[in-house]
């Protein structure tokens, strides 16, 4: 007669054959495992090289300037300029770390060394302040400013409003449903809004967003946050970065997934 | 069994059992994070934490989910589920990786409470593409802790029995808002076929699993009684396998008859310790022992041998040539029973 195998977690006698049979199953499962592992990893779609250099601080020099967003303007080796836009640390915007800095005076213009963490990507550079700015600027006088910006016309386009920071280097990936949240986070704490659009070539084009008069928005572009949509407004060029001003009310959602990958 | 909810406890086979949890576990996040590394090398360190501990839960939680109906197809399965309550502590523990780093990092550092943010950062909840996803995520991530919270017997003996599996039915909760989760998160924008085949064919074995066990208890369910004087007809004595019993249904009560030593007893079928079907149980030592973590009771009156205290309820027989009646009045648990002699 064939012998009734019954276990018992706590004996110490364990059935033959039921622990033959588990030793090949788990076998098996341990495969399934590492077979599960391997699938989810490939099947992640291609990350930005995007970078963030987080605990690295770097120090850069040049002249501030506040609209339509606080950005440093500084001079490359080869005498061109580049203009570093600021970010406050965490999900906040730089106002806050230059109040701190200016207290009541006015920063327009003025020259300053700062450190603080590089994000970039494409050809956009992005400085995190510190949470606490003491200790981490020098400021080096006033500077004459010349205003350098170039209205374009009307304009119409197809893309997405991200997060600059998180896009440009913090998180991946940093746009559409996934970073959603985290970027209505970010912009509703004083972070630039940032419109992105795709060409067929794949390229990426980057407009900072503001109200029609040019004034900064936040809370008023929180609904289009990581969803496609087309909007319509009066393009600037600003030197280093493009800027669109359009009535939030006149942005179209699009249905369809976001196209920014 | 009833003074000792530590009477479960450490023993080589339990050691045994966490170390292959422990060993899977080590093989899934090396495999993730070595393939997302050679492949795919620009992915941040965290997302690399939140996708390889996410998608590791869910594994975890499948297979958890598959030993049930699992050893109630093929008792050689009995094993896996001795130990189940390790494995579902560890999965809530990898989820709470996930949660707790996705909570760091999109909500945390910015203007309002981050467990607030999850709930009001985005806001349509009226759509499903741009449904709150991490919502869904958080509500599953409670249930699993509560779960795990109260794993322990401790629980099971201050809770009573029912309440105790209620709260561990809401694995199926738990569950459906997972898979929720990733259909109305992730794969909104990770749209790969590998990631939506995989978890729909999880899904897919999760429910057949399911549907064919419970097809099996059905059937002792609805098999038909003849009735004779109020007495139910079982079946006839040469259906027991010695030591063995066979399950039928009183007033809606599944009864287990025990045959050994050339006799038979009947008692309720749910053991009092996780209603664990001593109809699947074998006689031991002259005692009724539970399939699945070994409590034991005599089958003359449905009591744990002392210093236990649990008590099940027995039921009346009577033999009529070789075919086995039962009264399908329950008496008191504990209540001696004369066995009837084959
Ligand atoms: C506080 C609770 C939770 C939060 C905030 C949360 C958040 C998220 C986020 C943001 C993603 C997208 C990540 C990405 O693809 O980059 C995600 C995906 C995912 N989540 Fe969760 N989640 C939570 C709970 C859970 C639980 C309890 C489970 C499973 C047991 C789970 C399983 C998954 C899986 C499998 C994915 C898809 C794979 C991945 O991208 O990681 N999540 N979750
Ligand atoms: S011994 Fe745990 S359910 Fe019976």
């Amino acid at each position: 007669m064939e012998k009734d195998e019954f276990y018992i977690g706590y004996s110490t006698e364990h059935p033959v054959k039921t622990m033959r049979f588990l030793k090949f199953f788990i076998t098996i499962l341990g495969i399934v495992v590492l077979g599960v592992a391997i699938i989810f990893a490939l099947g992640q779609k291609p990350f930005k090289n995007s970078t963030f250099e987080l605990g690295s601080l770097t120090e850069v020099e040049g002249v501030l300037h506040l609209t339509p967003y606080p950005f440093l303007r500084t001079t490359l080796a080869d005498g061109a300029s580049k203009d570093i836009l600021l970010l406050g640390f965490g999900k906040f915007g730089a106002t806050k770390g230059l109040q701190k800095i200016f207290e009541n005076k006015n920063p327009q213009g003025m020259a300053i060394r700062l450190n603080g963490t590089l994000i970039y990507y494409e050809g956009k550079t992005l400085l995190q302040l510190e949470s606490d700015v003491s200790g981490t600027y020098t400021l080096l006088g006033k500077t004459n400013t010349v205003s350098t910006i170039k209205e374009m016309g009307n304009v119409s386009l197809k893309g997405e409003v991200i997060d600059p920071k998180c896009y440009f280097g913090v998180m991946k990936p940093a746009f559409g449903k996934i970073h959603r949240s985290c970027a209505i986070r970010c912009i509703s704490g004083g972070i630039p809004p940032v419109y992105v659009t795709m060409n067929a070539q794949n390229e990426a084009s980057y407009y900072l967003i503001t109200d029609e008069k040019g004034e900064p928005i936040h809370d008023a572009i929180i609904d289009y946050v990581g969803k496609p949509s087309e909007i319509q407004g009066k393009l600037v060029d600003l030197g280093d970065w493009m800027q669109i001003r359009l009535n939030p009310n006149t942005i179209k959602l699009i249905d369809q997934n976001s196209a920014i990958y | 069994m009833g003074l000792d909810y530590q009477l479960v406890l450490w023993n080589k086979q339990k050691k045994r059992y966490d170390l292959v949890l422990f060993l899977f576990i080590v093989i899934y996040l090396l495999g993730f994070a070595v393939v997302t590394f050679t492949t795919n090398a620009n992915t941040s360190l965290e997302t690399l934490i939140i996708r390889a501990f996410g998608s590791l839960a869910i594994l975890m939680l499948h297979i958890i989910l598959m030993i049930g109906p699992l050893t109630r197809i093929d008792k050689r399965f009995m094993p896996l589920l001795y130990n189940r309550r390790h494995f579902g502590v560890l999965m809530f523990l990898m989820a709470a990786v996930h949660g707790v780093f996705s909570i760091i990092q999109f909500h945390t550092l910015g203007n309002v409470n981050p467990i607030v943010s999850i709930f009001t950062s985005n806001l349509d909840y009226n759509s499903l593409t741009n449904f709150p996803f991490q919502v869904l995520g958080f509500l599953a991530l409670i249930i699993l802790f509560l779960m795990a919270a109260t794993s322990h017997d401790f629980w099971l003996a201050n809770l009573s029995a029912k309440t105790w599996k209620a709260l561990h039915m809401a694995v199926y909760l738990a569950y459906t808002l997972v898979i929720l989760h990733i259909f109305l998160g992730a794969f909104q924008q990770e749209t790969s076929p590998l990631l939506l085949g995989l978890v729909g064919l999880g899904a897919t074995i999760i429910v057949a699993l399911h549907i064919f066990a419970g097809f099996k208890e059905v059937k002792v369910d609805q098999a038909k009684v003849s009735e004779e004087d109020g007495w139910h007809y079982v079946c006839s004595v040469e259906d027991i396998k010695e030591n063995r019993a066979k399950m039928t249904t009183c007033a809606g009560e599944r009864v287990a008859i025990f045959k050994y030593e050339g006799k038979l007893s009947a008692v309720h079928n749910v053991c009092r310790h996780q209603g664990g079907p001593l109809g699947e149980g074998k006689i031991v030592d002259g005692c009724i022992t539970c399939p699945w973590h070994g409590y034991q009771y005599l089958p003359g009156n449905g009591q744990s041998p002392p210093p236990f205290t649990e008590k099940v309820e027995t039921y009346n027989l009577k033999l009529v040539g070789n075919k086995v009646y039962i009264d399908p009045k329950a008496h008191a648990p504990g209540t001696p029973v004369d066995p009837i002699k084959i």
